[in-house]
């Protein structure tokens, strides 16, 4: 639902946009969007960037994998940030012949993509 | 530690015995890994009947079954056998056609895969069909991702539905070349470091996103597939492919020799199996 208004409010604005500057065109309406830089909930959701959901349950996204354990309490099992961040970075270290890919080792975020994400998952 | 200790024992073990592997030993070892294979999904599904397999993501549970049926009322399929067969018989530019080729229709699946011993090499349908057809001068007709190769491979499937997968390994360069395929199955590809066992074996049956990863049993006797997902005919090959460039690896080439040791591992453990397809898939 929070999504929902979000875009509702989104599209609002972008509306607002055009009026006011009359000359402006969807298409450039929709390139100011996509520079807004990511948040850490939404590289982890996205398909094709961290791609989380495809494969844990986490509060607030859609149909969720069941591959991976869901991500719930993430502080209790993770007090430290630095150990959640390893296993993100490279979870062959402590789980070997995991399925999960190494997301920070072979480069699938850049390392401030990851930062936003970590701090994302420790929050949950 | 000890289990360490125990792995590089057989491994030692296995290394030891190689070299002195008879033909009988050959059929025996792959049987002996087969059913190491097959007894992983009997364990984690025992609710799966084993000649179920064959339907593949669909024999999990009912509400998916019912869901196959239902999409199998009208079989999208019947236009891609209709071109198939019609193919089939019709003259390359020598004059001949893939039937003078590879003969009768009927059955001719099921006696693919095989590991040829005079060539040392797998052999698998498609391929041989694409030999075939560039042997009698075609050129562009019969290609990897040819629609009229992949009609010809559906009409093929139809001919030898209801008969058995029936693969053998007869000596040891054909128990090197299942060896291989199961090493590709294992094999971890891509940056995002997945391997085919990684969803279909140990994941098989849990979700990734809202689609359910199927068992690792089963998917020869129902290929080629009719996806729903591409609108048409994907060969085994195909899908191969399809599955290594999604972990953002540069696949290996249909029909060449990794995926053919692949089709020739995954038909050995079908062994049994009746041959289903084509089938329709998501």
């Amino acid at each position: 639902m929070r999504t929902i208004t979000r875009i509702l409010a989104a599209s609002v604005s972008a509306t607002a946009l055009i009026g006011a500057l009359a000359v402006a065109t969807p298409a450039m309406a929709e390139e100011k969007a996509e520079k807004k830089e990511p948040t850490g909930k939404e590289i982890a959701f996205n398909n094709s960037k961290g791609n989380c959901l495809a494969c844990h349950m986490i509060v607030g996204g859609d149909q969720p994998g069941t591959m991976g354990p869901p991500l719930l309490a993430m502080k209790a099992r993770y007090p430290d940030r630095k150990a959640l961040y390893d296993v993100i970075y490279d979870p062959r270290t402590k789980f070997p012949g995991t399925a999960m890919p190494p997301i920070g080792a072979h480069g699938i975020l850049t390392k401030d993509e990851l930062e936003k994400v970590v701090d994302f998952i420790h929050s949950l | 530690m000890k289990k360490l200790l125990t792995i590089t024992a057989a491994a030692l073990a296995l290394g030891l015995s190689a070299p002195v592997l008879h033909a009988a030993d050959a059929a025996a070892s792959a049987e002996a890994q087969a059913k190491e294979f097959r007894d992983f999904f009997f364990k984690r599904f025992p609710d799966i009947k084993p000649a179920d397999y064959i339907f593949g993501v669909y024999a999990l549970n009912e509400d998916a079954r019912a869901q196959f049926e239902a999409m199998n009322e009208f079989p999208p399929y019947d236009g891609a056998i209709a071109l198939g067969k019609t193919l089939y018989t019709a003259a390359l530019p020598n004059g001949k056609s893939l039937k003078d080729c590879l003969g009768d229709a009927k059955g001719l699946r099921a006696m693919y895969p095989f590991f040829d011993t005079e060539k040392n090499k797998v052999r698998v349908l498609e391929a041989d069909l694409i030999q075939c057809a560039q042997a009698y001068g075609d050129t562009k007709l019969f290609t990897d991702k040819s629609k009229e190769l992949k009609a010809v491979s559906a009409y093929l499937s139809s001919e030898s539905r209801g008969m058995k997968v029936s693969v053998s390994v007869p000596n040891d360069k054909a128990l090197a070349a299942f060896e291989d395929g199961k090493r590709h199955w294992y094999r971890k590809t891509g940056q995002l470091n997945l391997s085919c066992a990684d969803c279909h074996q140990y994941h098989s049956g849990q979700r990734a996103r809202s689609e359910t990863l199927s068992p690792g049993v089963g998917k020869t006797a129902h290929f080629p597939v009719w996806r729903l997902k591409d609108d048409g005919i994907v060969t085994l090959h195909g899908r191969f492919f399809g599955c290594v460039r999604d972990t953002r690896a540069k696949p290996y080439k249909p029909y060449g020799d990794e995926f053919r040791s692949l089709e020739y591992f995954l038909a050995y453990i079908d062994n049994g199996l009746t041959i289903t397809g084509p089938a329709v898939r998501k």
